[in-house]
């Protein structure tokens, strides 16, 4: 039974891809790119009071300004490039700002894995590009998308054009951030607003025993691990997310 | 080392976690059991990266605050599963959010 917006092909191709190698693949259409930008505003929206924190943040560490700033770019990830450039900022080995940053992305490694089955088709090319767009917001629109009726080049359109949308606006608030610290507005309902997205598609797209028993132990355990460093809490709570859905999953399948 | 070989390493090793599987995908089918666990990887992530993001902000909000973040939260879950609209529901959240706040500072 899927129960969540994750549903991951992993046997047959899709019905429109052309020849393995990708060179057959079709180009996603700017039809499909524009949807994909409309579908990721509320999610630009929802990153930017946080792309004006770390900003702001990353322009007070005492470190050059357009370094700081160019990990939106380098690194592309919110708590990672605060993580490398504090961690440098502090007098920290170099090695262990690039460790911190790694360390805080690890997640990616499931990201990765949970696209890799739709993208396996895709020419080399559009997966480095795709790859290097792949950030929370970004992999929330892919799996919102692949679990809706299209073919692969208008859900490859969809990924690429809101991916290439957020990294535009992630330059640019972070920008504003480092450079007009002044702007950047002290209001508790901005400050709600990443956690209100997140409930949003919580609430819409989790459906079923194994996902909510998934998304319960992966909120506890997140909740409770907050605290530990180099986002090690995030990345054990998506392992115990997953293992206590598939727990949940075996047994329903066992009682029915 | 300076900060910009320390961003580009930094960008480097980043980039090989995103890359890994999606590289490799072609080359290497997952085991039947990542595969039947990836679809969880959704909630699961959203979860946790939700109430990661709850810890953050409610550490530094007064009681009043959390209050309010709760009623958006209770509208914004019920907006997305009537609707299914997400900008609506987030909209609906802030608007609840910013008139709770102003509720809770104008309380005597």
């Amino acid at each position: 039974m899927t129960t969540s917006a994750a549903v991951v092909h992993t046997q047959d191709p899709p019905a429109d891809l052309g020849s393995p190698s990708g060179a057959g693949s079709p180009a996603p259409t700017r039809r499909a790119l524009l949807a994909g930008a409309r579908g990721m505003v509320p999610l630009m929206l929802a990153v930017t009071p946080q792309g004006l924190t770390i900003g702001l943040a990353l322009g007070q560490t005492p470190t050059d300004h357009l370094a700081a700033w160019s990990a939106s770019w380098l690194i592309y990830s919110g708590s990672a490039q605060l993580a490398a450039v504090a961690t440098y900022g502090a007098g920290s080995a170099a090695a262990a700002a690039v460790l911190a940053a790694m360390a805080v992305n690890i997640r990616l490694l499931f990201y990765s894995a949970a696209l890799a089955p739709h993208w396996r088709h895709r020419s080399m090319r559009w997966r480095l590009l795709a790859g290097y767009l792949l950030v929370d917001p970004s992999f929330m629109l892919a799996q919102q998308r692949h679990d809706r009726p299209g073919s692969a080049g208008e859900k490859a359109g969809y990924y690429l054009g809101g991916g290439l949308l957020l990294w535009v606006w992630w330059q640019l608030v972070t920008a504003v951030g480092v450079l007009a610290p002044a702007v950047v507005p002290d209001a508790a309902w901005l400050a709600a607003a990443a956690p209100l997205c997140f409930v949003a598609i919580l609430a819409g797209k989790v459906r079923g025993r194994a996902a909510l028993a998934a998304a319960a132990a992966s909120a506890v355990a997140a909740f409770t691990l907050a605290a530990l460093p180099w986002g090690t809490g995030l990345a054990i709570a998506i392992v115990a997310g997953v293992w206590a859905g598939s727990i949940a999953r075996r047994r329903t399948e066992v009682s029915a | 080392m300076n900060l910009w070989l320390v961003l580009v390493l930094a960008g480097a090793g980043t980039l090989l976690l995103r890359l890994s599987f999606i590289l490799v995908g072609n080359a290497v089918r997952l085991p039947a059991v990542v595969d039947r666990a990836a679809d969880l990887v959704f909630p699961v992530t959203i979860a946790a990266i939700l109430a990661t993001s709850l810890r953050g902000v409610t550490t530094s909000f007064h009681t009043g605050q959390i209050v309010a973040l709760v009623l958006a939260a209770a509208a914004t879950a019920l907006v997305s599963r009537l609707t299914g609209s997400i900008i609506g529901a987030l909209a609906t959240g802030l608007a609840v959010m910013a008139a709770a706040s102003l509720a809770v500072t104008a309380l005597p």
